[in-house]
């Protein structure tokens, strides 16, 4: 299988504090690929570098070949938009919107039609087991709830890899497992590639592969090579 | 408490920008409240200097055919134009014996000299020699500032003999020039009161947007103390007296801005003309008293700012969730509007003060309406957006709206009344203004035409002749007196030759020698004509009236006019309609309109800083949203639409509900009250007002959005 993602020679500092210190990772199409390691080991950095929301010091990120870390904001914004879907711990819902607006913003944002927008994003929230949640806000949702609709708006533009810091990290034990097995659930059906940012042996434990990160280096990788 | 002042204030980029907002919106209200304040103290003083030209009206006058007071002097007060403005002559003889002398001259002028105001002097010799000519004689000296009520006065004090002055009509001995002030600026002051107190209102807005702004922005350090004990009212505490400082910086600041500004103001006209400087200085006490209450209100204003921000000891600005704004919202401004209705519609069968009571009442009731149903109209527009939004912004927009009815509203509110009132007033007076502009119409005196009575022992041929050689007079006629006893005409009557009739303005002559018209107000009707009654050939007398019939141009005008003044005297005051008519009240509509519009202008420019600071104030509180929507893709252009949109769309919707609602009371107060003023458009002046002041809270508000790409770097954002 070609890497969807790959990585070489990653630096990141902020301020004098160095993040990483040399990475490299390949990541294939539909993985799904765990990145562990202590708090402020860099994993995290590690996540936002390959997702194009921010740029390496040194080193380069290619996406299907393509090095992404040389390009502008504005193209990296619409690589974001187009490719990529992003799924973090406290969900980060706009509060002002409704489960099925929340959901729809991206299609929008891709310059889909209202209607089609509204269509496609309440499948999503029925795929998610939430369809009598659609006009509920984030604050009426529950934190499972709340974080499978921001697995939603992940998915609902069908991206190729999937960003998630943390996914669980906010949820209690069952609600954690909820979430997670109805995401690999989706994403193994669609073929997604997905990157996963834990503390959790247990959300670890759904992915193909486990990266550790450690003091800005990819210490150990587990599973398949990296 | 020391503490927690110094863990509260220090320390962070902000805390230098954020007391700069204070001060500047503190020293802003400051500055324009102390300009206001002396306006209106100096309209009493104006009234007070000036009030020694009207001694000849007052109650110690003596008409000049009763016996002289000791030490009196003769005067006679009259009026004359010049390229349209009105001049005030004051005519004044000594006769043996007089002691009195009059503020700003030196002395009595000799018969045949005259003293003239600064403004005079310059109109005079702005004008070619012919047009004003030596209407007064010979120049004698300049009348000081201190006999004067305004700098832009056209006052001459002009010396004749006590027999010239005594045969003029209304002259009448003076004994004292100190009188009181008739206190004709009684409304302006009133108005001016109203808008100087309204002021407290939009500036401590903005002190509470800043404040919420602040405390925004030092979430991370208030939530520190709130963690470690200190309670909310300590943290109101800290705040405010943050406020109260910064706001004492912020007035000091006022009152010199206020002192700098003071000869610009001093500028603007009202009640007839502009201000010497001085006039609009206030004095110690109540300077101190102003600045009292400015800081006062700023602290009272940041402590409710920092209890609405809802500071919790986790590091987290608690959502507070506004109740949705309910339908009885519509009742104060329903019955504002009815009572005005009822007070102008049946204000024939009600008691004066009731009508007055149920007119201003229900203006106030309509005005703190518009605010109670602002949020509820908000609410709904916002929905109404929400639901057919075709992009993500206007559905964020719209549902953020939504959400934060009331403060979204609450950011704009002071602009809502500021934009009410001055729209009512606007439109009313345009209605007025346009109700007394002058027009040509059939069996009124002609717009080109002079009008004036003279004495009957005037040799008129003479001054029909000098007149009727001035380049541009087309017709001379004379008017004759009417024995109202062999006629049984009203007393003072004055009767035309029928030939004369086309150049009086009618269209056809009567079917007699002479007539005369049905009503004495010829020369001030409008609109309507005159009808005209026959007078008996026996019954016409000598040569009392004068009209010329000009090009219509201002230089014939007052050439004409000083040829009649010179050859007739100070007894004649030749007049066109429009002068007679038009300058009082078109310039003292001109001037409350000029007063409301700087109002609007003030009012809009503090409501738009207000809500660029309630933008910048949305933007970093929601910095993380707005973070992860870059981050989702969403271009940048899209964030300013989104923050745009929630900015212009209730500066923009309570401007419409505020004009519209101005508009409709003004219809209904004009309609009832003066059904022949037709309510038409404001003055051109109103919309270049408005427009100005919606141009800089837009360029305020776009100043704000322009920091939204630098808040919402998705590099610089956390998002786990």
């Amino acid at each position: 299988m070609t890497a969807i993602l790959e990585a070489r020679g990653l630096r990141k500092s902020f301020d004098r504090t160095e993040a990483l210190r040399g990475v490299d990772v390949s990541i294939r199409r539909g993985e799904i690929v765990a990145i562990m390691g202590p708090s402020g080991s860099g994993k995290s950095t590690l996540l936002h570098c390959l997702a194009g929301v921010t740029v390496p010091d040194a080193g380069t990120v290619a996406f299907n070949g393509t090095p992404i870390s040389t390009l502008d904001e504005t193209a990296r914004g619409k690589l974001r938009l187009t490719d990529f879907g992003f799924v973090f711990q406290f969900g980060q819902l706009l509060p002002e919107l409704t489960a099925l607006d929340n959901v729809a913003v991206p299609l929008l944002l891709a310059g889909e039609r209202r209607g089609t927008a509204a269509t496609r994003a309440s499948e999503w929230l029925g795929r998610l087991g939430l369809d009598g949640k659609a006009q509920r806000r984030p604050q009426e949702l529950s934190g499972g709830e709340a974080q499978r609709v921001a697995i939603a708006r992940a998915l609902v533009t069908k991206p190729a890899v999937l960003f998630a810091d943390e996914p669980t990290g906010s949820l209690d034990s069952l609600a954690a497992e909820a979430v997670m097995r109805i995401m690999i659930d989706l994403v193994r059906e669609a073929g997604t590639t997905v990157v996963v940012v834990t503390h959790d042996p247990r959300t670890a434990a759904y992915a193909d592969r486990d990266i550790i990160v450690r003091d800005g280096h990819v210490s150990v990788a587990l599973g398949e090579a990296a | 408490m020391a503490f927690l002042i110094r863990l509260a204030l220090l320390g962070g980029r902000s805390s230098f920008g954020r007391p700069l907002g204070i001060v500047f919106g503190v020293a802003l209200g400051m500055a324009l409240f102390l300009l206001m304040l002396g306006a209106v103290i100096a309209l009493d003083h104006r009234d007070d200097r000036g009030a020694w030209t009207e001694a000849v009206f007052g109650y110690t006058a003596i008409p000049a055919d009763e016996v002289a007071p000791e030490g009196a002097l003769l005067v006679h007060r009259g009026e004359t134009h010049a390229a349209g403005a009105e001049i005030t002559r004051l005519v004044v003889a000594a006769p043996p014996g007089a002691m009195l002398a009059l503020p700003g001259i030196a002395g009595i002028p000799a018969p045949g000299s005259y003293y003239a105001s600064p403004a005079l002097q310059r109109l005079i010799a702005a004008l070619p020699p012919d047009e004003f000519g030596d209407r007064f004689g010979t120049f004698a000296g300049t009348i000081g500032n201190e006999a004067l009520s305004s700098p832009d006065a056209l006052l001459a004090v002009i010396g004749g003999s006590p027999e010239t002055v005594r045969a003029l009509p209304r002259a009448a001995y003076v004994a004292m020039v100190d009188i009181p002030s008739s206190s004709a600026g009684g409304a302006y002051q009133i108005v001016i009161l109203i808008g100087a107190i309204g002021l407290f209102f939009p500036v401590g807005l903005l002190i509470a947007i800043v404040t919420k702004l602040g405390a925004v922005t030092r979430i991370e350090r208030f939530a520190t103390l709130r963690l470690i004990g200190a309670s909310p009212r300590q943290i109101a505490f800290v705040v405010a007296l943050e406020a109260f400082l910064t706001a004492a910086c912020g007035a000091v600041l006022g009152v010199g801005l206020a002192a700098i500004f003071r000869p610009l103001a001093a500028r603007i006209p009202l009640n007839g003309g502009s201000f010497f400087a001085a006039d609009l200085a206030v004095g110690a006490g109540p300077t101190l008293l102003a600045i009292g209450a400015m800081v006062v209100a700023a602290a009272i204003a940041s402590a409710i700012g920092i209890r609405r921000a809802g500071i919790s000891p986790l590091g987290a600005t608690r959502i507070i969730r506004e109740r949705t704004p309910r339908w009885w919202r519509v009742l104060p401004l329903l019955t504002g509007g009815a009572m005005i209705w009822y007070g102008a519609a049946y204000g024939a069968e009600l008691d004066g003060t009731l009508v007055i009571g149920f007119i201003v009442g229900g203006f106030a009731l309509t005005a703190l309406g518009i605010v109670v149903v602002g949020p509820w109209l908000t609410f709904h527009l916002s929905g109404l957006v929400a639901r057919r939004a075709g992009s993500a912004a206007g559905l964020i927009a719209g549902s953020r709206i939504r959400a934060t009815p009331g403060a979204t509203f609450r950011s704009v509110s002071g602009l809502v009344i500021a934009v009410f009132m001055v729209t009512v007033f606007s439109t009313a007076a345009g209605g007025v203004i346009q109700s007394i502009r002058v027009n040509a119409v059939d069996g009124t005196l002609p717009l080109d035409a002079l009008f004036t009575y003279v004495p009957s022992e005037t040799d008129m041929a003479a001054v029909v002749r000098a007149t009727m050689a001035v380049p541009g007079v087309d017709d001379v006629i004379v008017g004759r007196a009417v024995d109202a006893r062999a006629s049984g005409l009203r007393p003072g009557s004055v009767a035309w030759a029928a030939p004369d009739f086309a150049t009086l303005g009618f269209s056809t002559a009567p079917d007699a020698q002479y007539a005369t018209f049905s009503s004495v107000d010829y020369l001030t009707l409008r609109t309507r004509s005159v009808e005209t009654v026959a007078v008996p050939e026996s019954a016409v007398g000598a040569p009392v009236a004068i009209v010329v019939r000009t090009d219509g141009t201002a230089s014939t005008i007052d050439r004409a006019r000083t040829v009649i003044e010179r050859a007739v005297g100070f007894a004649a005051e030749p007049v066109t309609r429009v002068e007679a008519i038009e300058s009082g009240v078109r310039q003292a509509m001109h001037e409350l309109a000029l007063v409301a519009y700087l109002g609007a202008f003030v009012s809009i420019a503090i409501a738009g800083c207000s809500l660029a600071i309630a933008t910048a104030s949305a933007v970093i509180d929601r910095r993380r949203v707005l973070g992860l929507l870059r981050l989702m893709g969403m271009p940048v252009s899209h964030l300013h639409r989104i923050v745009g949109f929630e900015a212009a769309v209730p500066l923009i919707g309570v401007l419409g509900l505020s004009i519209a609602a101005g508009y409709l009371v003004a219809e209904i107060i004009v309609e009832n009250l003066a059904p022949e003023i037709a309510v038409g458009w404001p003055e051109p002046m109103y919309f270049v007002a408005l427009a100005l002041g919606l141009v800089l809270a837009l360029v305020s508000v776009g100043a704000t959005i322009g920091t939204i790409g630098r808040n919402t770097a998705v590099g610089s954002t956390r998002f786990e």
